[in-house]
């Protein structure tokens, strides 16, 4: 219980000096000044007082001193003139007598001299007074005996004590003074004199007796007036230097705290600006980490609960780029489902079109009253107030709306509002950025789609292909063999039975023969055209006047049946399969040999720098044909001739057409009727 | 017509289409020479009657053959890989008489030691011209070691 107690008490004293404490210390540097002027005047007063006493103790020392000596002058002046005038006068018959002054001839005897002579110094310096006294005065003396109280006891002092001076400060005669008493002793040259006079109240003197004292009263005041006189002048000077000190120290303290006031102002300033931009800073890296639209807001909204602390709820509401009209997207503190509903329900096209034309942050300072704010149940129920709505603007362009709540009536300031601006502006580059990544990726992902679907349509056009190819080769290849069997065996059959059956069965006959002939050219040429597929060669450099050559001499009894001139310039050497080059010669030459008019063909070769291949063109003197036919040319078994002008299948351009194609290059060509042709066909070098 | 010492010259036409059969011996008939025409379809029994061999021990030697590539059995390749290979069989004229003109086909043979290699011509005259052509060559043009044995 007692430790309790003490332990209770214990605290209750440290409370007691915390308290102290804290409050020294606010004293001490919310009223500094004021501290200090108290400290100054209690300075002041001690140093005055001290001094005050410093002086009357010097005063009263001095005084001392001086009296003492004065005293000490006085009784050996006594002294002397006792045992150097008196004692040698005397024998000469000189009276000596305490009247001397009314006697001829007569000296004083040493204590009225002592008066006389204090009375003619107190003349000379006022106040001053000398008195001799004893118990035992002569008749003669009106005033020998003690006075008053002090001269009472420095009787009674002195013949106790009678080498110690007995002293007082006193009020003497309404002035401060100094009373300063000795004994004035009797010695050898006295005794005598005092023990024979006639009027001696008193004759057992002896030597060393204490006959009286010797009391000297020194005024002090004009001293004590000097000395405060003193005070005074260094009280006024320390007061003046006080007070300007304080002046002084008071303006300093004063521009200090101005000073300091303007620098933690500034501080404080410079960190909240600090913090706002750390923040911006956070939710724009935060917002730009990721192109997720979702993430983006999420991220956003997240940020912003934290960093802005006064912002209770925070939505944002995006324009649907498609109808355009303002959707509500996501929101931070607030029932998402229920906020959505709340803001589907209130008109949001109106503000969507608002937005748009204004593109400047608007501040409500009470929602549930302002007209402006939609869905003010909704907020009054949550029980948000005051808001600021900031469109999200990019590239110019309004891409929604976010806006911060608060619980409590808040009128946001420039300062907040430039600064949910520049977070809005920044949300809105993020979500733009969003926005235009997901266009990107969707349209990325259509066309990759659609190169996909192109690649798949490539690949099986080319399987296609090659599958007809294959198909062509095959069938022309394989229904060769029966075909050969109809052949021969019709023929057989005409060679052999001609003329031994009858008319009809010889033209029947006839007609079979003919049907398995063509039929069999037409296959050949098929198989050719789809040889010129399957039977492909690499490319290599390709020498083309040596590949013209090789086609010339496989055209050489044409040529030499004809009477054709074949001519070429020098030809260049082309990346080719040179097999097919050949063919490709080959054919176009034997065309223009074949389809000759009466006079002997004359073909020229030629080849000539185009872009980034070889444009080679055969042309001839023949019969040429109708432009408009041009392109028919090139299809397989496409003929303008009745087969009686000229003979084949019509396969020799189309062959020429697949292998210039086959070299990624293109055929054509430019006739006249009459006029012959030239055919153009450019290899890529 | 005969040999120099008076037989028939015999010649083994190795072909399993029917009407190809036909149309050789009919080529064969407006020949000059006389000839003995011996048909196998496919090539294991084109072997076994070079090698008298089975059903075919009493075949007579064959002067000249003329060899199908696209046989049931054991193909043409096959079969002139393995008469090159005999060494009775070896030195016997092979006449490769096919329809295909693949160029790999001529390599594979001419590599195999073939003879000759003969596309067989859709036109039926043309047809007649090269048999007898093969014939006229092989028979009469060419000197072929007489008994058809090593030396």
């Amino acid at each position: 219980m007692a430790l309790n107690a003490s332990l209770r008490v214990g605290g209750a004293i440290r409370r007691v000096i915390v308290k102290a404490r804290a409050v020294a210390v606010h004293v001490f540097f919310e009223r500094t000044v004021l501290l200090l002027t108290i400290l100054f005047c209690a300075g002041v007063g001690a140093t005055l007082w001290h001094l005050s006493r410093l002086s009357s103790t010097l005063v009263e020392s001095g005084a001392l001193q001086g009296t003492a000596l004065y005293s000490e002058s006085l009784t050996e002046l006594r002294t002397f003139y006792n045992s150097q005038v008196v004692e040698r006068v005397r024998p000469q018959g000189v009276v000596v007598t305490h009247d001397y002054a009314t006697r001829d001839g007569a000296i004083p005897i040493p204590a009225t001299f002592t008066i006389e002579f204090g009375k003619h110094i107190g003349d000379k310096s006022p106040g001053m007074q000398i008195r001799l006294y004893s118990e035992y005065p002569f008749p003669f003396r009106k005033d020998g005996g003690a006075k008053d109280d002090f001269e009472r006891e420095a009787l009674v002092q002195l013949r106790k004590q009678p080498d110690k001076p007995f002293f007082r400060f006193e009020n003497f005669q309404g002035r401060p003074s100094l009373r300063y008493g000795t004994a004035v002793q009797l010695k050898a040259g006295c005794v005598s004199c005092h023990n024979t006079h006639p009027e001696s109240p008193k004759t057992d003197w002896k030597v060393g007796d204490v006959r009286g004292v010797q009391e000297i009263i020194r005024p002090l005041d004009s001293a004590v007036a000097q000395t405060q006189a003193g005070l005074q002048g260094t009280f006024v000077v320390l007061a003046t230097m006080g007070l300007f000190g304080l002046g002084g120290l008071g303006l300093v303290i004063g521009r200090m705290r101005q000073t300091s006031a303007e620098l933690e102002q500034r501080v404080a300033e410079r960190t909240a600006a600090e913090a706002r931009l750390a923040a911006l800073h956070e939710v724009n890296l935060a917002a730009t980490s990721t192109l997720d639209l979702r993430a983006v807001l999420k991220v956003l909204l997240e940020k912003t609960d934290r960093l802005i602390p006064f912002v209770k709820a925070t939505t944002v509401r995006l324009v649907n780029r498609e109808t355009g009209d303002l959707e509500p997207v996501a929101c931070r503190n607030l029932n998402e489902d229920e906020w959505k509903a709340a803001t589907k329900s209130a008109a949001s096209e109106g503000l969507a079109g608002m937005l748009r034309d204004k593109k400047a942050p608007e501040m409500v300072l009470d929602a549930k009253t302002d007209p402006r704010s939609l869905a003010s149940k909704f907020l009054r129920k949550n029980g948000l107030v005051s808001y600021l709505r900031v469109p999200l603007m990019a590239k110019g362009e309004v891409l929604g709306v976010i806006t911060f709540f608060t619980k409590e009536e808040h009128r946001f300031s420039n300062e907040e509002v430039d600064y949910l601006t520049a977070l809005g502006g920044q949300a809105a580059i993020a979500i733009y950025n969003a926005q235009l990544y997901e266009d990107t990726t969707a349209s990325k992902g259509e066309m990759e789609k659609a190169n996909s679907s192109l690649k798949k349509q490539a690949v099986e056009l080319a399987r296609s292909n090659a599958e007809l190819e294959q198909f062509a080769y095959v069938a022309s290849h394989d229904l060769q063999e029966p075909l050969r069997m109809v052949a021969s065996y019709t023929q057989l059959l005409a060679k052999r039975y001609k003329g031994r059956l009858d008319a009809d069965a010889d033209e029947f006959i006839g007609y079979a023969v003919d049907g398995v002939t063509r039929m069999q050219g037409l296959i050949q040429d098929l198989l050719a055209y789809s040889r010129v597929g399957m039977k492909a060669k690499d490319f290599e450099p390709s020498d083309c006047s040596a590949v013209l050559n090789q086609a010339l001499a496989n055209l050489k009894a044409a040529i030499e049946e004809s009477g054709a001139a074949v001519t070429s310039d020098p030809l260049p050497t082309v990346m080719a399969d040179g097999t097919q080059l050949g063919q490709l010669f080959q054919n176009l030459i034997g065309n223009a040999i074949k389809f000759r008019n009466q006079r002997p063909p004359l073909i020229h070769v030629s080849a000539k720098r185009d872009g980034k291949g070889w444009l080679f063109s055969i042309r001839d003197n023949g019969a040429g044909f109708d432009p408009q036919f041009a392109e028919r040319i090139f299809v397989i078994f496409q003929r303008l001739h009745a087969k009686g002008d000229y003979p084949g299948t019509g396969i020799g351009l189309a062959i020429c057409k697949k292998i210039v194609e086959r070299h990624s290059g293109r055929i054509w060509a430019k006739s006249e009727p009459g006029q012959g042709s030239t055919f153009y066909f450019i290899i890529p070098a | 017509m005969c040999t120099g010492n008076g037989r028939a010259i015999e010649i083994l036409l190795v072909e399993d289409n029917p009407g190809d059969v036909r149309l050789t011996m009919e080529a064969l008939k407006e020949g000059k020479l006389l000839n003995n025409l011996s048909v196998v379809g496919d090539g294991v029994e084109a072997l076994a009657f070079l090698r008298r061999e089975g059903k075919f021990a009493d075949s007579v030697r064959s002067d000249l053959i003329l060899l199908d590539l696209n046989l049931p059995k054991r193909n043409g390749l096959e079969v002139l890989a393995d008469i090159k290979a005999d060494e009775d069989l070896r030195r016997t004229p092979v006449v490769i008489l096919t329809t295909s003109q693949a160029e790999q086909d001529i390599v594979k043979s001419y590599n195999l030691y073939a003879n000759c290699y003969v596309s067989k011509p859709v036109d039926l005259e043309q047809f007649m011209t090269v048999v007898k052509s093969i014939e006229d060559f092989w028979l009469t043009i060419v000197k072929l070691p007489s008994d058809g044995k090593s030396a």
